[in-house]
Formats: C-alpha cells, structure tokens, sequence
C-alpha cells in the first residue's frame, strides 16, 4: 500500500480487518509522520508510541487468531488532551495542570478503546479550551497544516491538524462555543457537534456545563458517523447524558446510499445575521455548496431567523460565570499561570449577575422553542458557513487581552456559538479552497438529535464533491 | 473603591469602579488594565439580556431540557 496515511478511517478498519494492513504498519507510519511533522505543526502535547506500537502488536496478533473485532480495530487516533485516562498525565493545554494524572478513563475514551482503537498521543489545544483560534502559550501554537502561518482554529487545534495532516485517522475534541467545528472548517476535515447530551462528559474537563458538548472530528462523513455511533448513548456516569436509543448513523449513512439522493429535502437559508458582512469570496463558495445540494434534489429555501446576533452575545451569560466559578481557586491562588486570553474571558464570568446568569438559562427553552417553531417548522436543515471570513493568519489574531481580542475573537465564533446554546447539532463539512490557499467549510445544522440527516445531507455533498483534498505537506 | 451595591447588580453593566470592588471581594487580584475589556464583554451581554430575556413565570430550565429530549417533529424528513 503506497501511503497507508491516506486512506479515511473506514478504509483503513477494512485493510486492517481483511489482513490487508497490518496494524503495526499503519501506526508505524503515522508515527513516522509525526516525527516529521511535528516539529512543523506542533499537534501533539505527548506522543504515545511504545504503548502504541504494544496495542498494535496485539491487534495484529487479534486479527491472525480470526478473533472478533471491533470496528476501529488498530486504527490510530489522537484526542484533544483533555479526555482523562487514568494513571496518564492530562493537561487541558494548562501549565497549571501540566501534571496532572487523572484516577478514571473518559467514557468516551473506553468505547473507543472498546472498538479497538489505538491512541497514539495527547493533542494540543487552547488553554482549558477557551480560545477559538489555536495558541497555547504553555505548549505552543499549533499551526495549520495548509499554512503554518494561520491559525487552525480552536479550541480543538490539534484535532484539526493532526487530521488533517494524516497523523492520526480520527480524533476527539469539545464543542462549547464552535470548538470542534472551527479547527474542522479551519483545517479542511469533517467535524461534528452532537445535540448537547448526546455523548456523556464523564471523565473529561469541563468548561461550561450548559453548553459542554463531546464532538469527533475525521477525513469524511462516513469516518464521523462511525465514531459517533460508538462514542454516543446513555451512561450510567453521566447523568447528563440522554438515554435517547443512539442510531446506528453509519449504518443508515450506507442504507442511503453515501450519494443518495436528497429529494424533498428543505435546507434553509438563514435571512439574517448568518451571513452579514460575509467575504465575498467565502458568500461564492457557500452559494457554490448550495447549488451542489439543490442538484442532489433539496430543495433551497430561505428561513426566518431571531436575532442570532444577541443570542450568540447572550451565550456568554451562560459559559464565563460557568467557566469562573470552575477557575475560582487558581484564579484566586495561581492568577499567574494563565495565559492573558484565557484569564481575561474568565474575567468577564465574575461580572454577571447570578439573576441575569439564571435568567438566561431559564430564556433558552423559549428561545429554543421560538426555532424550531418559526425556523424548522420551514426546513429541516440550516446551511451556513462556519466562517464568514477567510481562515485568519496567526499575527492578525495575536491581540493579547485587550477589547480587540474580545472583537476578534467574537468575529470567529459568531456563527457557531448561537447552536451551542441552543443545544442543536451541527456539522461542519469542507467545500473549497480559498484563494489564500486555506479552507473552507460549510456549516449544517438540525434539530434535536438530528445527526443522522445532516450526515446523510454531507455525505451527499462529499458524493457529488469527491474527497476534500489533503494540505500540501 | 466602592462596595457593590444591588443596583449595580441589577443586570446593568457595571462600571469600572463597580468591577474592581467585585473582583477584591471575590479575592481574584485584577490589574487596573484588564477591567476596561470585561466591561465591554458586559455591555455586550446586558444589551443581549435587555432585547432577549423577558422570562415568564413558569419558562424553566426544565422546559428546555424536555424540549431538547422530546423534540421529534421532522423525524420522518
């Protein structure tokens, strides 16, 4: 096999399941390309080889007994480093937990070890995943493989890269404010934000508890819909998780048929807000994206919207009183080992009231209700970009602490974070290559528990798209 | 500096006076420097607050949480 680092993730299963690939093959050759790449992108907080390279030994040795296997038998992957495993160090991208060794294993980490993965390292990520842009100053930046001199978007920043550059063939990251979907659109790779409850937190960080949502992201639809079937479901450790039956949405993806047809489909088009003051070049791309599904047979239509603009503002009502109460102790003991970005939004959680924090929580039914009764009663998806604005370069959003990284960093989450507080799922699915050489994505949305039709309205895309293509690396 | 009064808790946004008595009663040291970007992140969210939240009575968190669980309109789409 020529470059066994470019197969998807559902490719690689079936050669490693058919004696096609050996396991200690496949993880020696990502591991090679970690060796080579890291030093370019810096995806990795920790490299896991030799527990790696053990894993696969004993996998391959699994496959020639003709012992049952799980679908993600000896498949590498990396997760964002704030998904505990006991006895491992796990540092959230923190210097204040630089050492910190966890006593239980994340849910969602058991069941993909239970499918027979392999993880071969921890990801870099934003400080406690508070920054949507990729820099860590404990760690260092984490820089896009399409350019190293832009962001990857976060706080998932290792996520997207490592995906994306083909050192790791899936990975976990957190969603609280567009945290798997933006280092998704920003590094050209599928990523999906479930319904809030869909996939227990058990055993990862918290950041906000309201809107925390565990998310995957991959080289396709298909390799996102198969995660998440494992990953999803009820937990006995998380009372938070819904006990809603979890579809097989891999399974129902091939039912369709990966191109099928999306006849009688409504997809809506926000009219406000999702796309104002828009690139035009991202606006091309988007509308380019659109025709794609009208083609497959959706029908295109526009849809009333609240005004997202003050929801997505309000959110923050929400996560930074969340997110301080959390931080209290460091903040009052260890204010120095923050990094100015992170301290300065924790900042913001002290300065709302607990009635206006409480106020805004007991909004969101309303709000929500308003959305599926004005929007989604007119459609069954949303499709807007994730972006409204080319991938930033890393020097245009180094802006420290100050009121311009507030803007700026608002900017990158305005048409993420509205879905976050909402609770709904969302896909980000890539759809070109802009001028700058960077990518760019869409973004589908649903209703509640709804990832199986935005898998079947992405894979359609992929269909009529063909695969995304890899960064020049 | 002043004690945080009711009024300024009273989902108006606070001035910088106002916030630098919360953050000493809270016990987390502030620079004078950072006080002036948290405020703007308020005004950005009161004024959310002011066009979005009018809350009935019985709007609670519940009623969201059974929204989320129970929503299976367009389950057939």
């Amino acid at each position: 096999m020529k470059d066994p680092t470019a197969l998807t993730l559902r490719q690689a299963a079936a050669a490693i399941a058919d004696g096609q690939l050996p396991a200690e093959a496949l993880v020696e050759a990502c591991l090679d390309r970690v060796e080579r790449l890291q030093p370019v992108l810096n995806c990795f907080i920790s490299v896991t080889g030799e527990r790696a390279r053990k894993h696969a030994r004993e996998a391959d040795a699994a496959v020639k007994a003709g012992r049952p296997l799980g679908p993600l038998h000896g498949v590498p992957l990396a997760h964002k480093d704030m998904f505990y495993r006991a006895g491992e160090v796990c540092t959230c991208g923190s210097k204040i937990r630089r050492d910190f060794v966890p006593d239980h294993t994340a849910t969602a980490l058991a069941r993909l070890d239970a499918a027979g993965a392999i993880e071969i390292g921890h990801l870099n990520m934003a400080e406690f995943a508070m920054g949507p842009t990729g820099h860590n100053e404990h760690y260092g930046r984490c820089r896009n493989p399409w350019n190293p001199d832009h962001i990857t978007g976060g706080s998932s920043s290792g996520s997207g890269a490592a995906v994306a550059a083909g050192l790791a063939f899936a990975a976990l990251g957190s969603d609280t404010g567009g945290s798997v979907r933006l280092p998704a659109a920003g590094c050209g790779v599928v990523g999906i934000k479930p319904t809030l409850g869909r996939v227990s937190r058990y055993g990862t960080m918290p950041l906000s508890h309201s809107l925390d949502c565990i998310g995957v992201l991959a080289r396709s639809v298909g390799d996102c819909a198969r995660l998440l079937t494992l990953i999803a479901g009820p937990d006995a450790q998380d009372g938070a998780a819904s006990g809603r039956p979890v579809p097989d949405y891999e399974r129902e993806l091939d039912e369709a048929g990966q191109g099928g047809a999306l006849t009688g489909l409504r997809i809506g088009i926000p009219s406000r807000y999702y796309f104002d003051d828009i690139d035009p070049e991202v606006a091309e791309l988007i509308a380019q994206s659109r025709r794609v599904l009208e083609a497959r047979g959706a029908k295109i239509v526009d849809v009333p919207v609240g005004d997202h603009g003050a929801v997505n503002d309000l959110s923050n009502a929400v996560l930074w009183p969340e997110a301080a109460v959390l931080h209290l102790p460091w903040l009052r003991e260890r204010p120095q080992d923050y990094v100015k970005q992170g301290r300065a939004r924790l900042l913001v959680g002290f300065g709302v009231s607990a009635t206006l924090y409480g106020e805004a929580l007991r909004a969101r039914g309303k709000l929500l209700d308003e959305l599926l009764r004005d929007t989604f009663s007119q459609c069954d998806v949303l499709h807007v970009p994730v972006l409204k604005r080319s991938v930033p370069s890393a020097a245009e959003v180094d802006v420290g602490g100050g009121a311009a990284m507030q803007q700026t960093l608002g900017q990158i989450v305005a048409n993420t974070r509205p879905f976050n507080f909402f609770g709904l799922p969302g896909l980000s699915v890539p759809i070109g290559v802009m001028g700058n050489g960077l990518p760019q994505a869409m973004q589908l949305v649903g209703r509640p528990f709804r990832e199986d039709l935005l898998f079947r309205v992405g894979a359609a895309y992929e269909a009529a798209a063909g695969p995304f293509a890899r960064p020049p690396l | 500096m002043g004690a945080v009064t009711d009024k300024d808790l009273d989902n108006k946004d606070l001035d910088d006076a106002a916030l630098a008595a919360l953050f000493a009663n809270s016990g987390v040291a502030v620079a004078a420097e950072e006080i002036a970007p948290v405020a703007g992140a308020l005004a950005r969210i009161n004024a959310a607050a002011r066009v979005l939240l009018r809350p009935a009575f019985d709007d609670t968190l519940e009623a969201y949480t059974r929204l989320l669980e129970q929503d299976d309109t367009g389950a057939q789409a």
